[in-house]
């Protein structure tokens, strides 16, 4: 992908390292610096990120001739994928193993096309009993099956 | 001789019902996700990670290591079937495994890939018990400053030596050290970077970090782009294992080749299973008398690269166990292991820890031997379980990644922290940024901030300290000319692309 003769997928990785360094640079320096002898916390987390500053210019300039492009996006595998982890981490603690998993399962199974409702039921069961048995019967996790 | 008495002690360890047991499991896991495209050993690895605060931290090596080389066994089954590696340093057995299944010849390659794993795993395991001691020995009277020099290496080379560009990679390692600075800092107990979170004090979780870097955003890559395949050849009978003569003469030169090659690159940081397993393929090439044979099922071209990817896995242990510098992530996230059970890798470890060392070595031995017999005869389950779809893979490999990170402290923000990294693991992904130098980075920045501070101290501020005996000069050159070098060739790399993108036009 380019624009105006510039690697977009490179500019912008460099862009990131780029900004990242002057973040560390600028937290760091609010922390003590101290001496070279006796370094204060911030002496390494200045260094670094000089470094990273020099290098995210680096990644830019050596990727500008390049031709990389971005990977096709699949909006829908993504919110599932994700969607699911936040709910299961929403629903844990306060809903218990089954709820949560529940959710998990069944927005994780929107990634793929056409939805199969039975598989993710059979998935879901499968997980809970196992989950149950392995994580909160064995290694004694804090967490109920379910709970109102 | 001492060698015998110590491998002694590390049998009577490894035997134990419980090492046993976990050694089992572990190749049996390894075998599985190196059989299975689309989860690699690091995933695994990082999956497991939780389950070993149970364990003792022998066992739990034991564990995390018989996945590592199992998942080298497994690798190989879905390159020759499916023509889709299960892990990416079995990429290249596709080449003349596949072509081998079309011709009805799947079951002599799965057994010659068993064979030649064994043989390869052996060598190295032998130049782990050798040179491994000596090592730590030479490395005893290092000092911060040594050490400090030896990482840095080992950083800058892990990173610019594996594939890609590498500026990216030294970028990385740097992103790396940043997020190992999070928490508080031991000297002057000052909160760095946690953002306000009471929850970052101690530190980012390596768990939840590896865990999203390498599971969660793998699984989103794949089903966003992901390959699927269909499967060649169910019908992998007993009869159909056996190699004829001609089979095996062919094959013995090569496997002994790509042993030593898998050896001899292993060890160097960086270098690995995958890059050791091309080297291997076009070693075979360059000394066969017919290379017009490779491509089209020359056994030769599955002997060498399986034997050279397990001695690989294996020596890769020597740097890891007698320097505490990892070569490559997988062997990171075993020191990572290591130092949340309170054990400080580096040279000590083989003197202080003897049963830990010496029953993680006879656990390869016993590993080994499990594998052979996990491939050979019983490689129809395996083949069966390529037909699993990944849709019932997923959201299972999904629900015991969050249940994995919760379990460590038993803290929701840390599934919070898994979720943000895997969404960064993809992003990286996407923008073409290698994840592994940050793991590295994360791992070492601590113990390299900590050893820079102490050089400093006892140099009085004087960066000649670095300088200051032959080995850390030695390590400082050494490094300085791979910055440069590596600088040199992605500058040569990118006149050459210049002129080819101006003659596209």
């Amino acid at each position: 992908m380019r624009y105006a003769g510039v690697n977009v997928v490179e500019a912008i990785g460099g862009a990131i390292i780029f900004l990242l360094g002057a973040y560390l640079v600028i937290e760091g320096l609010h922390y003590s610096i101290g001496t070279v002898t006796r370094m204060g916390p911030g002496f390494f987390p200045v260094c670094v990120g000089a470094v990273l500053i020099f290098l995210g210019i680096a990644v830019a300039i050596e990727g500008r001739a390049l031709n990389t492009a971005f990977p096709k996006f699949n909006a829908r595998a993504f919110v599932g994928v994700v969607g699911g982890m936040i709910a299961w981490a929403l629903l844990a603690e306060p809903y218990g193993l089954l709820p949560s998993t529940v959710a998990l399962v069944a927005l994780a199974g929107l990634a793929e096309v056409p939805y199969r409702p039975l598989p993710v039921i059979l998935t879901t069961i499968v997980l809970s009993v196992g989950g149950w048995l392995l994580f909160i019967m064995g290694l004694h996790l804090p967490l109920s099956v379910i709970k109102w | 001789m001492d060698l015998f008495s110590n491998l002694a002690l590390g049998f009577q360890t490894a035997l134990t019902p419980t090492n046993l047991l976990f050694c089992f499991i572990g190749v049996t896991l390894g075998t599985l996700v190196g059989v299975l495209p689309g989860i690699g050993s690091l995933a695994a690895i990082s999956m497991l990670l939780p389950v070993t605060f149970y364990l003792d931290p022998t066992t739990a090596l034991i564990m995390l290591g018989g996945i590592f080389y199992g998942a080298q066994y497994g690798g190989s089954t879905a390159s020759i079937l499916l023509n889709l590696p299960g892990d990416s340093s079995s990429a290249v057995t596709c080449i003349d495994g596949y072509p081998m299944a079309k011709q009805g010849r799947a079951g002599v390659a799965l057994f010659v890939c068993a064979i030649a794993s064994f043989i390869g795993g052996s060598t190295a395991i032998i130049c782990v018990m050798l040179l491994t001691p000596t090592l730590a020995k030479f490395a005893l009277g290092f000092g911060s400053a040594e050490y400090f020099t030896v990482m840095l290496f080992g950083l800058v080379a892990a990173s610019s030596l594996s594939s890609g560009s590498a500026i990216k990679g030294y970028a990385m390692v740097a992103i790396g050290l940043a997020l190992g600075m999070v928490g508080t800092d031991v000297n002057s107990g000052q909160f760095r970077f946690t953002l306000g979170f009471f929850e970052l004090s101690d530190g980012l979780d390596l768990v939840a970090i590896a865990m999203g870097l390498f599971g969660v955003s793998e699984i989103l890559a794949n089903l966003m782009h992901g390959d699927r395949a269909a499967i060649v050849r169910r019908d992998v009978t007993w009869r159909s294992l056996r190699p004829s003569k001609q089979d095996f003469r062919d094959s013995v030169a090569p496997t002994f080749r790509g042993s030593a090659t898998g050896t001899l690159f292993g060890l160097l940081p960086g270098v690995g299973p995958t890059i050791s397993s091309f080297l291997a393929y076009g070693l075979e090439q360059r000394v066969a008398k017919d290379p017009s044979r490779f491509g089209k099922g020359a056994i030769e071209g599955v002997a060498g690269p399986e034997a050279a990817n397990n001695a690989a896995v294996q020596a890769a242990f020597i740097p890891t166990l007698s320097l505490g510098i990892p070569g490559n992530s997988v062997m990171a996230v075993m020191l990572g292991a290591l130092i949340m059970h309170g054990i400080t890798p580096g040279p000590n470890l083989v003197s202080q820890q003897p049963t830990l060392f010496w029953g993680l070595v006879a656990s390869f031995w016993i590993g080994n031997v499990m594998l052979l017999i996990l491939n050979i005869p019983m490689i129809g389950i395996w083949v069966r379980v390529l037909s699993i779809p990944y849709r019932v893979l997923y959201p299972s490999m999904l629900f015991f990644v969050c249940l994995g990170v919760y379990g460590v402290n038993n803290s929701i923000f840390q599934v919070y922290v898994l979720i943000l990294f895997g969404i960064l693991g993809y992003g990286m992904i996407a923008l073409q940024l290698p994840i592994a130098p940050l793991l590295l980075g994360f791992i070492l920045g601590p113990l390299m901030e900590e050893h820079l501070r102490r050089a400093m101290q006892i140099g009085r501020g004087d960066m000649s300290i670095m300088f200051g005996t032959w080995i850390s000069t030695a390590f400082l050159i050494a490094t300085i000319l791979l910055i440069v070098f590596s600088i040199y060739t992605s500058l040569r790399a990118r006149a050459l692309r210049g002129r080819l993108v101006d003659a596209d036009g």
